[in-house]
């Protein structure tokens, strides 16, 4: 089997006496979907921090495509091919949706050091931008500002965004909550389309979602992976039953 | 260069620190407990030293002045904060800035209208005239030395209450968590009063003594502001301890730079270059300190890593 | 955008209308003021870009604007002494040559500008304003303290520098010269705007931790924006030397930097016009309540306190909303 896309191992990291990551190990392979599942709290966001480079680990390390990167910034992880959405939208207010797609395509198509050519002029980026946004059901709303869109639209927003990156490792946090049922379908069918060209981890709540979806599942509890495995595996998991299955009925 | 020659700079350049940390604790006491960047710290300052000269004029006792100077500046800041300053915690840096920078204009214009340009000048009491003879052959200043004295025992206080009384635990609450002391049920209006009240009173006492080692006048608030600012990057902002440590290395470091970079330079080339690369050299030491520290320790020597 | 630029033209008519009204009324007093309005609505338009746009709170401006006016000055200085600039390594004469002049004014302070930058993004936040103040206060001091280039009387020279062979001396001509560069510069800042590094330069102030997971390194965005904001108020600096053929340590002192961001608060933080506008308004304002009283300032601190506590967003915000009322009515 070829070295999976991202591995962590004994990745740790805490809050003053909390330990919000402790020991995770778990690997992204290449094509498949990963789902990160586990209670509030328990540590998912803290886990994508740490792999985007949001934040520092306190031991434990990433390898990204084979590359040691847990002193990397996050900068160069993303010059990698990580890509990562937000749990908590991070958008520019007045920034309209096609500009922002425009600005995460602007790294592989030579950078954002030019000062004199207006953007509105770069037809051909602002094409793929509008394809992008197409993609996520958003390209009638393409010019308004981002204040001006409503939340669930800045979801998808987040979702172009990521995609216009290309990237080889895509890092999702809970990207269905606030999009309303049928935002939600259209994205379980992305990334089904998506799923053969990179590796996804998608953090999310749902259960039929995720079992839907998911290639393999992990379990975090308490900031510790408990399980991990296929649904089948997942479901008659006892562990998982007791810890976590077993409070959301 | 003799020995009491150092020592003697060594000794200005303490009391000079010593008043930059009274300046310096109460600009990072309420950056850190209410998040302000306060411009005018340095016209309170001015207020203390405009107030205590006064008084002196007035009754001729310096020690009502002293005591006016603390009492004039802490009003001229609860005033402020109830009436401006208050309006701005949540606002951002910038409207902060431009604000305070407005009440230096205030304040600044306001003296002048009052007192005139030119510069006033205190009479140190009597029985603290004349100097003292320190060991090692050094006369010092009887009046500096008490500076110095009174800087460190207030230093010692101010350390004493934030780290050891009730108001001290709701300030150290305050600056880790805003959201927090208001929900242990602390008036947090009234702590922040007080607060203000507190680094705006020792801004004016350091105003004080400084003005009757040197002059009062508009304007003398700007300069050590900015020191104070220097003083904070250094130290790391929201530790007082850091920003004792690191005002008295500014204070020394310029103090030592000014006498001695233009001996050091008299030894390579002719008195009048030296003298001036000297000088100019020396004026720039403190912020080449500042510089190395931000490439070594950009969160200040005693700050919390970002 | 439509509103920034009616809002921008606007304000450079009226900046037009007190230089004709100087060169008609034959009032060259008049044409001064405008000049000088041009030349502080070039350096708030030069801030402008840090502060606007970039979202950097800068009080350290005035060692741009002061480094350009000490370029201008120790230039034509050497050049009317015949005394070389330096002789080694290579032999470097003073010019009086304006644009040679604003050149080297741009270049000095892109260059101070560099490690300044780099120094006060270190950390970034509230330090941001400490540093730049502290270091423009490094460079007041060592003016003050060297004596080469007058200390802290300043310098001064007779004659502005020369442009083709214009009459720089006269009044309307300068005038001329200072509105025809701020018009270029303000069209430069428009196009840049719109560009690439516009757009990250709106993402860094508004989300860097996403320009950041792009692949986009804010501080070197922001560091850019930084030293083309020092190069426009340099060049900005170069000209109001040649305005009163005088330089001294005031052009550095923390109370320019003050002054170049009031220009910037009273037109309209991140609009285009707005430092044209607010220079305007603050030369009027110089001149009406300094007809009244000597502490003129005094009453400009007041007024300033009133405008920001109201959150009004200047000049331009007071013409964004009076149109939306017009607007309102209309529909
Ligand atoms: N910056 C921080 N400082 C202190 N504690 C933090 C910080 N960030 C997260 N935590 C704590 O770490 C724990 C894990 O948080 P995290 O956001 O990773 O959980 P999560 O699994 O993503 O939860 P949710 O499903 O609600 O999104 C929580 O107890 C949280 O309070
Ligand atoms: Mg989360």
């Amino acid at each position: 089997m070829a070295e999976p896309l991202l591995v962590t191992s004994g990745l740790s990291r805490g809050f003053g006496a909390l330990k919000a990551c402790d020991d995770v190990n778990l690997d992204i392979r290449a094509g498949e979907i990963h789902a990160l599942i586990g209670p509030n709290g328990a540590g998912k966001s803290t886990f994508v921090k740490l792999v985007s480079g949001e934040i520092g680990p306190d031991t434990g390390s990433i390898h990204l495509l084979g590359k040691s990167v847990e002193t990397l910034p996050m900068t160069a992880r993303a010059g990698l091919g990580m890509a990562r959405s937000f749990q908590v939208s991070a958008l520019a207010p007045s920034m309209s949706g096609l500009e922002h797609v425009v600005l995460a395509l602007l790294p592989h198509e030579g950078g954002v050091f030019h000062f004199l050519r207006p953007v509105a002029r770069e037809r051909e980026l602002r094409d793929r931008a509008g394809e992008m946004l197409a993609r996520v059901g958003m390209l009638d709303r393409a010019e308004i500002p981002v204040a001006g869109l409503s939340h669930g639209e800045r979801r998808q927003l987040e979702i172009a965004i990521a995609l216009a990156l290309e990237p080889r490792v895509l890092l999702l946090d809970e990207p269905m909550a606030g999009m309303g049922p049928e935002g939600s379908a259209r994205l379980a069918a992305l990334l089904n389309e998506l799923r053969g060209d990179m590796g996804i981890l998608l953090i999310e709540h749902d259960m039929d979602t995720v079992f839907a979806l998911a290639d393999r599942i992990s379990v975090m509890v308490g900031g510790r992976i408990v399980a991990t495995g296929n649904a089948d595996e997942i479901r008659s998991d006892e562990t998982v039953k007791t810890a976590y299955l077993g409070e959301t009925p | 260069m003799s020995v009491a020659l150092f020592f003697e700079q060594l000794l200005n350049g303490l009391q000079f620190g010593v008043m930059l940390f009274l300046m310096a604790a109460g600009l990072t006491l309420v950056f850190g407990v209410m998040g302000l960047i306060n411009l005018a710290h340095g016209s309170l300052y001015m207020i203390g030293a405009f107030a205590c000269a006064s008084v002196v004029a007035a009754t001729g006792s310096f020690t009502l002045g002293l005591v006016a100077s603390f009492v004039a500046a802490a009003f001229a800041g609860v005033i402020i904060e109830a009436l401006v300053l208050r309006r701005l915690y949540r606002r951002d840096h910038l409207d902060q800035v431009i604000v305070t920078f407005a009440l230096i204009l205030v304040f600044t214009e306001g003296t002048r209208w009052l007192f005139g340009s030119y510069p006033l000048y205190l009479d140190i009491p009597t029985p603290l005239q004349g100097t003292v003879h320190l060991p090692g052959g050094i006369d010092y200043p009887l009046f500096r030395l008490m500076i110095i004295l009174v800087g460190l025992l207030v230093a010692v206080l101010l350390f004493l209450a934030v780290n050891r009384t009730r108001l001290g635990v709701r300030i150290r609450a305050g600056e880790a968590d805003r959201e927090m002391i208001a929900a242990l049920g602390v008036d947090i209006s009234k702590l922040y009063m007080i607060v203000f009240a507190l680094g705006a009173a020792l801004a004016g006492f350091a105003g004080a003594l400084v003005g009757s080692v040197q002059s009062v006048q508009v304007g003398m608030g700007e300069p050590v502001l900015i020191l104070g600012f220097v003083v904070i990057v250094i130290g790391g902002i929201g530790s007082i301890g850091g920003a004792l440590i690191a005002a008295i290395l500014v204070g020394i470091t310029d103090t030592m730079g000014r006498v001695f970079l233009p001996m050091a330079f008299a030894a390579f080339t002719d008195p009048a270059s030296a003298n001036a690369t000297g000088s100019a050299l020396a004026s720039m030491l403190i912020y080449i300190l500042m510089a190395l520290v931000l490439v070594f320790r950009p969160s200040g020597l005693f700050g919390e890593k970002a | 955008m439509r509103r920034d630029l009616i809002f921008t033209l606007a304000a450079m008519a009226a900046l037009l209308a007190a230089g004709l009204y100087g060169y008609f009324g034959d009032e060259p007093f008049y044409l001064t003021l405008a000049a000088k309005a041009a030349i502080f609505g070039l350096a708030g338009a030069g801030l402008n870009i840090a502060l606007g746009y970039g979202g950097l709170v800068s009080l350290g401006h005035a060692a741009f604007f002061g480094i350009g006016g000490y370029a201008a000055g120790i230039l034509a200085s050497h050049a009317r002494n015949y005394e070389p600039l330096m002789t080694w390594p290579v032999e470097l004469a003073g010019t009086t040559s304006a644009p040679v002049i604003w050149i080297v004014a741009m270049l000095a302070a892109g260059l101070f500008s560099l490690p300044m930058g780099l120094l006060s993004l270190r950390t970034g936040g509230v330090y941001f304003i400490m540093i730049t103040l502290a270091f423009a206060q490094m460079l007041y001091y060592f003016a003050v303290s060297w004596p080469a280039y007058g200390g802290e009387d300043g310098l001064s020279f007779y004659v502005r520098n020369e442009l083709g062979g214009l009459q720089t001396m006269n009044p309307w001509i300068w005038f001329l010269v200072c509105y025809a560069i701020l018009a270029v510069v303000l069209v430069l800042i428009a196009i840049l705007t719109r560009s690439r590094f516009g757009l990250a330069l709106t993402m860094a102030r508004e989300n860097p931790l996403r320009l950041a997971n792009l692949g986009i390194g804010p501080k070197r965005v922001l560091l850019t924006a930084f030293v083309i904001s020092a190069i426009l108020t340099g060049l900005a600096g170069a000209l109001y030397a040649d305005l009163n053929r005088f330089v001294s340590p005031a052009m550095l002192s923390w109370h320019m930097s003050g002054e170049i961001m009031v220009f910037v608060i009273l037109g309209g933080v991140g609009r285009l016009g707005g430092p044209v506008a607010g220079a305007c308004v603050f030369i009027l304002l110089e001149q009406v309540l300094g007809g009244f009283t000597e502490y003129w300032q005094f009453l400009l601190g007041l007024a300033l306190i009133i405008i920001v506590l109201m959150g009004s967003g200047g000049l331009a915000g007071l013409f964004d909303r009076s149109g939306a009322k017009k607007g309102a009515a209309h529909g």
